[in-house]
């Protein structure tokens, strides 16, 4: 009796994982300081075993009231204790670029040497959404 | 015999020369003379500045213990030049629109006087964070705010410099 519930139990199980399958994509972040480049996927850097790492961009707005406002965005990542990579930029296009970025999305950035962002990518798929396994 | 007259006009010409050289010599002197070496020349006021701004950047290069002086001064001495463009441009504009020179006069020396005023609060704030050497959220924010009161030009040099910051390792992002 014990025997045929477990069987039922683990088939259960089995069945239940079987669909949530699907492709999963881990992509740790990686900081290329020759290169002046960033990359890596939210999902991999919320959910690693390095507490140091981390990957983001944000904007920011300041409406003055008087019609006018001030504007920008940064980027930024981390993988070791107190080292970070951080760029910041006013341009709109890659402002709205930085908004386009969504939760677990992969996010690339580029800087140049002065702190601006130059360059500033995501994308936003299924395989960096998070399984069980991940939590 | 045929060659003599034209000998005799270019050496006519030669002693002229001659003489006109001499007598413009001694006017130089006589200037020099009048110069009194004593006093010191005045200098462009744009060049005080400039200078000063060489001997900063001079004393810094060699070390790193005092490149908030440098970012500091750099936001002083632009300030400085920029408010001095700003008068020549507001006396050069006051001749076309005599009747709107009061208000906007009033207005820009304000606006000045509040980026400046913000240049000052921004300074010390990175003095601050460079000498704690991190900054978390809300520090952030907080300068975000301060940045977002400057003059256009002023913003885009204190993101860099923030990032700059935090890029050489001098900052760190904490909690």
């Amino acid at each position: 009796m014990y025997i045929k519930k477990a069987l039922i139990s683990a088939a259960i199980a089995l069945t239940s994982s079987f669909a949530l399958a699907g492709q999963s994509n881990d992509v740790p972040v990686e900081i290329d300081l020759e290169g002046f480049s960033a990359l890596g996927n939210m999902k991999t850097a919320r959910f690693s075993d390095n507490d140091n790492e981390f990957i983001g961009c944000g904007t920011r707005t300041f409406a003055f009231g008087d019609g006018t406002s001030f504007n920008f965005g940064f980027c930024q990542a981390g993988i070791e204790e107190g080292a970070s990579i951080n760029c910041g930029t006013e341009d709109l296009s890659l402002i709205s670029q930085i908004n386009a970025i969504s939760d677990y999305s992969f996010i690339t950035f580029r800087w140049d040497d002065l702190g601006n962002c130059t360059y500033v990518g995501s994308s936003t798929q299924s395989f960096y959404i998070p399984g069980k396994k991940d939590k | 015999m045929k060659f003599e007259k034209p000998f005799f006009i270019i050496c006519f010409v030669c002693i002229m020369q001659t003489i006109t050289i001499i007598y413009l010599t001694s006017g130089i002197s006589t200037l020099e003379a009048s110069i009194d070496s004593s006093k010191p020349v005045q200098e462009i006021s744009f060049q005080e500045p400039i200078k000063h701004n060489q001997q900063v950047s001079n004393k810094n290069l060699s070390t790193n213990q005092n490149k908030a002086d440098l970012d500091k001064n750099y936001f002083s001495l632009q300030a400085n030049n920029n408010e001095q463009l700003r008068e020549i441009m507001r006396q050069e504009l006051s001749r076309f629109f005599p009747e709107k020179n009061k208000k906007s006069n009033t207005q820009s020396q304000a606006s000045l006087a509040s980026n400046s005023e913000h240049l000052n609060i921004v300074n010390e704030k990175m003095a601050l964070f460079r000498s704690t050497g991190s900054l978390n959220n809300r520090d952030m924010e907080d300068f975000y705010l301060h940045i977002s009161r400057l003059a256009p030009q002023d913003r885009t040099q204190a993101l860099r410099i923030l990032s700059q910051e935090i890029n050489s390792g001098n900052l760190k992002l904490s909690n």
